[in-house]
């Protein structure tokens, strides 16, 4: 049998947290569970770390990669084309 | 409703229609319920179903070409793949049932065919490395050295040969390389979260998955890029 401790409330809170600061960082989060994350992370130096390191990736991911191509425009006239011949 | 007035509508949404098709730009102005009219027109599969399809396909093929393109790593796959979610948007729009805005769906869609792009090409990949003595199977670089055919993330690792003007910022150029080093999946999770800032539910719907599910797969993505960093002391 696991004589393994229960996380505590705080350790609760900690990990339910951690776990949406990935959507607290691009702002998808509702009003209420919002303002937990926001109460939690002002205390807590690990969640503080962890949101400056995805507020990095944010700002990474959330634009293009500088040698993305962009998207073809000849698609289209293919895609139609298929679509007309098979109707 | 007052015919003349159901009339009316119908005709102010052909002239919006007719506007969008002439100025592309104008389509990200549109609200999701003008999306999910769009939808019911190519399912009517009428007059107007391909003029309905064409608006659809200049709204959504960026951003599926965008995500296909992060999620596969490889410009022709990604072309290839954004083409058939787009036709099966044409093809099962029928399927589409309302309960997610029609960009969920869309990039829904886009992840499934995606992840099946990405294990038929793993099972490539695994069938060339089963066979060490036929080279004919194998490509050839402009040097003629032997390439065995590979699927990686070629345009993120492609930023070491820009490294002079990266060099201004390691941790930016560490978290391209580390961005390399994710699965397909978790860069997913990551283009889904801050290229189209998905909320945790949409993203469960896009993917299929349930949220605890979303939650482990972006732990996994920000374990392995903070272990990039540590390892090389920017963290």
């Amino acid at each position: 049998m696991s004589h393994d401790k229960l996380p505590t409330p705080a350790q609760q809170e900690h990990q339910l947290v951690d776990s949406l600061l990935p959507w607290y960082v691009n702002q998808s989060l509702s009003g209420a569970i919002c303002v937990r994350v926001a109460a939690h992370v002002q205390q807590c130096r690990r969640c503080c770390d962890e949101l400056a390191l995805l507020r990095t990736i944010h700002t990474e991911v959330g634009s293009p990669p500088i040698d993305a191509p962009v998207a073809p425009r000849d698609g289209l006239d293919q895609l139609l084309a298929r679509i007309k011949a098979q109707r | 409703m007052n015919q003349s007035l159901l009339i009316q509508e119908e005709a102010e949404e052909d002239h919006y229609i007719e506007a969008a098709v002439q100025s592309p730009a104008a389509l990200s102005t549109w609200t999701d319920h003008e999306n999910r009219d769009l939808v019911r027109k190519v399912v009517g599969r009428g007059e107007e179903a391909l003029t309905a399809f064409t608006l659809l396909y200049r709204r959504y093929q960026p951003p599926v070409f965008a995500f296909c393109f992060r999620f596969l790593g490889d410009r022709g796959h990604a072309e290839d793949v954004t083409q058939e979610v787009l036709y099966t948007v044409w093809k099962n729009a029928a399927t589409y049932q309302g309960h997610a805005p029609v960009k969920t769906w869309v990039l829904g869609i886009a992840s499934n065919l995606c992840r099946n792009m990405w294990r038929k090409e793993r099972r490539r990949e695994e069938r060339l490395l089963t066979l060490p003595t036929d080279t004919s199977l194998h490509g050839h670089s402009a040097t003629g050295e032997l390439v065995l055919a590979t699927f990686h993330a070629e345009p993120l690792e492609r930023c070491a040969d820009a490294s002079a003007s990266c060099e201004a910022n390691d941790r930016h150029r560490l978290l391209r390389e580390g961005l390399g080093k994710l699965s397909p999946t978790q860069r997913g999770v990551l283009h889904l979260a801050y290229f189209e800032g998905l909320s945790l539910r949409e993203m469960a719907q896009v993917l299929g998955i349930c949220e605890g599910t979303v939650k482990s797969r972006m732990a996994n993505a920000r374990r392995t890029l903070r272990h990039h960093l540590e390892h090389a002391g920017i963290c």
